[in-house]
């Protein structure tokens, strides 16, 4: 094209921008995908309402136990996970993605990559959740913390994510606008981080069609877990919404992010730090001190960044706020943003050892949850959703004082939902550690139960306020929908494509002129001038990158030393794997979603170790695939229970009536484990896949592996016809998980087997001592 | 030595060390690096959502 044709075009306001040589005249001419965005929007809102309701339903079972019915399918273990990843995945998630089409297409000025990719990423999406909702009560789990879901759904996650990343990516390619808006950058983040932690947390052996065991175990496990765990907060929860707030706030308000720099700044600090914040959930745990203290360390640093982002998003509204008071959206986003700031001071807060010595395993961590899942995640989506309702669907809103309604529901409900809870928190951590004048616990673990039933009660309330929210919002959705026009408007839109020669800005000379300097330090100041982090900006893949070398080069850090410095996980000589029938009885533990109430990880702390007895060892957990420290108490630890509780028939009794034999305890009935009958014949198959990760099965073992496990129950069974009567218990799922019971704890307390042949002691040098065994101290058991 | 023993010899503290470095280096640059962006390309960046498009 002659420089005179260039010339004689008129530029387009607003595309290609700095560098972009004249259009050529001719302008593209495209439609956004809005359908896909509808089709997000929607059933965002459904799978909304279905987690409020389950989690209701969880919160209800708390306070009444009886509302799980005797059944298994329904038990808190079981709806529990559900709850979360109805939550997490399918609110949380389709929001993600309808927020994502909706301003991917308008700040690329570009349709989607591809109609069908769009399609196969929304109905694969919503299939992964069928799946989940369908496996999760049957009790096909992973075991692991929001990563629940079995194999064939990981790997179907893993390729979904593909497809939305083609689908996204390719947007980005083809986008006519160059420079890449903040928000961009966040999904960017998102997709790329994601999918990294999806896939290591995830890798597992198969040991079924829908059974697996993670390759990790015990400690690194756990520090896996929490890697992952934290991150999906960060990756899942908080970088795509602050992608969404940095589109849809500036939009609703009408005015740009009050400071563009400070975005750069806080993204870049955000997705390096939030890495690294995993191990605060593992304080005073078998996880290496290094470990804990660096968790903390970034977790206060983590603070930070993410006060950037509530301050850019609150200032954004400066001079706008008599809008506020008129606009449900933008009241949605400033009850969010503020949550988000409150959630994200609280969070360093908890990441701090000596409040976390109070906090963990306590409510106050939900409170701390919900405040965020509830405030900023919840009140982001909806404000997002009222925005773009109209817009969408070409029509009015159908009820705004509907949306004002549903406003007042939401804060009143989410305010009303996390204030027990954090007074539930606080009691548990302060009577839990209460010791008396005479050095005794104060508090037996039921007393600490029964005291928190009111504040479960008024945290019912304040879920079903927040549920009837959801539901107002649903009506809301649907009305409007059905006031849309019979023909959408396919609205043309015209933006020039980015030039083919894009020209970069000549690179900048130095500024230090010709006075006598090294080179370097010319160098050094045509890089101060930054021409080359402009480029970054208009280079997606460069820029995709560069978070990719960011998320990875601060997960290797923690993870690596993790698995390369031996003396992380002492070996413990009596620590053996479990037998068949334990690990029977394991899966059955896995199954019924038993870590969702009760941990297993004593920590070194004084009242702790006088309730449950000798402190957690990291080399107990070596053979444990997936570790199953927990999180949560709302029954007690039972990492010593083989000590403190080993006589079958009190299993029996308990599992089959919790309340009869510890009475004010709010443990549902397993009634069913009495009657339902073990499936011995799949135990050589898991033996099998638990050597092929490094257990030290011998091929015997795994041979013998049903006449072992049948042998061993007919032991435990002989017992309990003893110590009651009852019979016919041998070839039950009951007997597995008391083994596995009798089993916690224990491998400490066993004598060491003596060495085969004697070695030649090594001679000391004088004034050098001989080397000592360590020991390990055998505390005396306590009662719960 | 192989890795393990070299990474168990040199310690946690030095991982520390360079972590910290490499974070406080990254921090540096980039905080510069924005400090230095002209004011108008900033403006014009911080608008993009605002670019008329089929939205009222």
């Amino acid at each position: 094209m002659s420089a005179a044709a260039e010339q004689a075009v008129e530029p387009v306001a607003g595309s290609g921008g700095h560098g972009d040589l004249p259009a050529t005249g001719k302008l593209d001419r495209f439609q956004y995908d809005d359908a896909i965005v509808r089709a997000f929007l929607a059933i965002t809102v459904v799978w909304g309402v279905v987690a409020f309701l389950v989690g209701l339903i969880a919160a209800i079972q708390l306070a009444h136990p009886q509302l799980n019915l005797g059944l298994p399918y329904i038990t808190f273990g079981r709806l529990r996970p559900l709850h979360t990843n109805a939550a997490i995945f399918a609110f949380a998630g389709n929001a993600i993605f309808a927020g994502i089409y909706h301003s991917t297409q308008r700040l690329c000025k570009a349709r989607m990559f591809s109609k069908v990719l769009s399609w196969i990423h929304f109905f694969g999406w919503q299939g992964i959740i069928v799946a989940a909702a369908v496996t999760l009560p049957l009790g096909f789990t992973q075991g692991k913390e929001y990563a629940e879901l079995e194999w064939p759904i990981d790997i179907a996650i893993a390729l979904v994510w593909v497809v939305f990343a083609i689908n996204f990516f390719g947007t980005i390619a083809t986008r006519r606008e160059r420079h890449m808006y903040v928000a961009l950058w966040f999904y960017i983040a998102t997709l790329v981080t994601i999918a990294m932690l999806h896939i290591f947390n995830s890798l597992s052996l198969p040991a079924g069609p829908l059974k697996s065991y993670t390759i990790y175990a015990g400690v690194q496990d756990a520090f896996m877990q929490w890697w992952y765990g934290h991150n999906a907060v960060g990756f899942f929860l908080t970088t795509p919404f602050l992608g969404l707030m940095y589109y849809y706030l500036p939009k609703a308000a009408e005015r740009p992010v009050f400071s563009y720099r400070l975005s750069i700044v806080h993204f870049w600090s955000l997705i390096f730090i939030y890495i690294w914040a995993g191990p605060h959930h593992l304080h005073y745990t078998a996880t290496p001190e290094w470990a804990s203290t660096l968790g903390m360390l970034f977790s206060v640093m983590l603070w930070m960044p993410s006060w950037g982002g509530m301050v850019n998003g609150l200032l954004t509204l400066r001079g706008a706020w008599h809008k506020v008071t008129r606009d449900p959206v933008l009241k949605f986003f400033v009850v969010g943003i503020t949550f988000y700031g409150m959630s994200t001071f609280e969070g360093p807060l908890l990441s701090v050892k000596s409040v976390n010595a109070l906090s963990h395993y306590t409510d106050w961590t939900i409170a701390h949850v919900h405040a965020g899942a509830l405030g900023w995640v919840g009140s982001m989506v909806f404000g997002v959703m009222y925005w773009l309702l109209p817009r969408v669907y070409q029509t009015g809103l159908w009820s705004p004082k509907l949306a004002n309604m549903h406003f007042w529901f939401n804060t009143v409900g989410l305010v009303v939902y996390i204030a027990p809870i954090y007074v539930a928190g606080l009691t548990q951590g302060l009577m839990w550690r209460d010791i008396d004048e005479s050095g005794q616990l104060t508090y037996e673990f039921v007393e600490t139960v029964n005291v928190l039933i009111p504040m479960y009660w008024l945290r019912v309330i304040g879920g079903a306020i927040y549920l009837g929210g959801g539901v107002i919002g649903l009506l809301n959705l649907i009305m409007t929908w059905k006031a849309r026009p019979t023909t959408y408007d396919n609205v043309i839109i015209e933006a020039a494509p980015l030039a083919r020669t894009f020209q970069d800005p000549p690179r900048p000379t130095s500024r230090v002129g010709t006075q006598a300097v090294l080179n370097t330090a010319h160098g050094f100041d045509v890089w101060l001038q930054g021409w080359w982090h402009r480029r970054w900006e208009r280079l997606p893949l460069r820029f995709t990158v560069w978070v990719a070398i960011t998320v990875v080069v601060a997960s290797l850090f923690e993870i690596i030393p993790t698995f390369l410095i031996k003396s992380n996980v002492p070996t413990i000589a009596t620590v053996k794997p479990y037998t068949p029938l334990e690990l029977a009885g394991r899966d059955i533990y896995l199954a019924e979603g038993c870590y969702n109430c009760h941990s297993q990880q004593i920590r070194p702390i004084l009242a702790e170790t006088k309730r449950y007895g000798e402190y957690s060892k990291p080399g107990e957990f070596v053979y444990d695939h997936p570790h199953q420290w927990g999180s949560r108490r709302i029954g007690p630890d039972l990492a010593r229970e083989g000590k403190i509780n080993p006589t079958p028939i009190w299993h029996l009794r308990h599992f089959e009536n919790p309340e009869e034999y510890t009475p004010g305890s709010i443990m549902p009935t397993y009634s069913w484990l009495l009657t339902s009958p073990l499936n011995f014949d799949v135990i050589p198959q898991r033996m099998t896949a638990m050597q092929t990760l490094g257990v030290p099965y011998t091929d015997e073992e795994i041979e013998q592996g049903i006449q072992l496990a049948r042998e061993q129950a007919e032991s435990i069974a002989h017992e309990i016809e003893k110590a009651d009567g009852t019979t016919g218990m041998a070839d039950k799922q009951v007997v597995a998980l008391i083994a596995y019971l009798q089993r916690l704890g224990t491998d400490i307390y066993a004598t060491a087997e003596p060495e085969p042949a004697a070695e030649e002691p090594v001679a000391a040098t004088p004034g050098e001592e001989s080397p000592q065994e360590p020991t390990v101290s055998a505390a005396m058991p306590r009662s719960h | 030595m192989g890795i393990k023993g070299l990474m168990t010899y040199l310690g946690m503290e030095t991982f520390g060390l360079v972590a910290l470095v490499i974070c406080f280096a990254a921090f540096v640059s980039i905080v510069v690096r924005v400090v230095l962006k002209p004011q108008r390309e900033v403006d014009r960046q911080a608008r993009l959502p605002l670019a008329p498009d089929d939205e009222n």
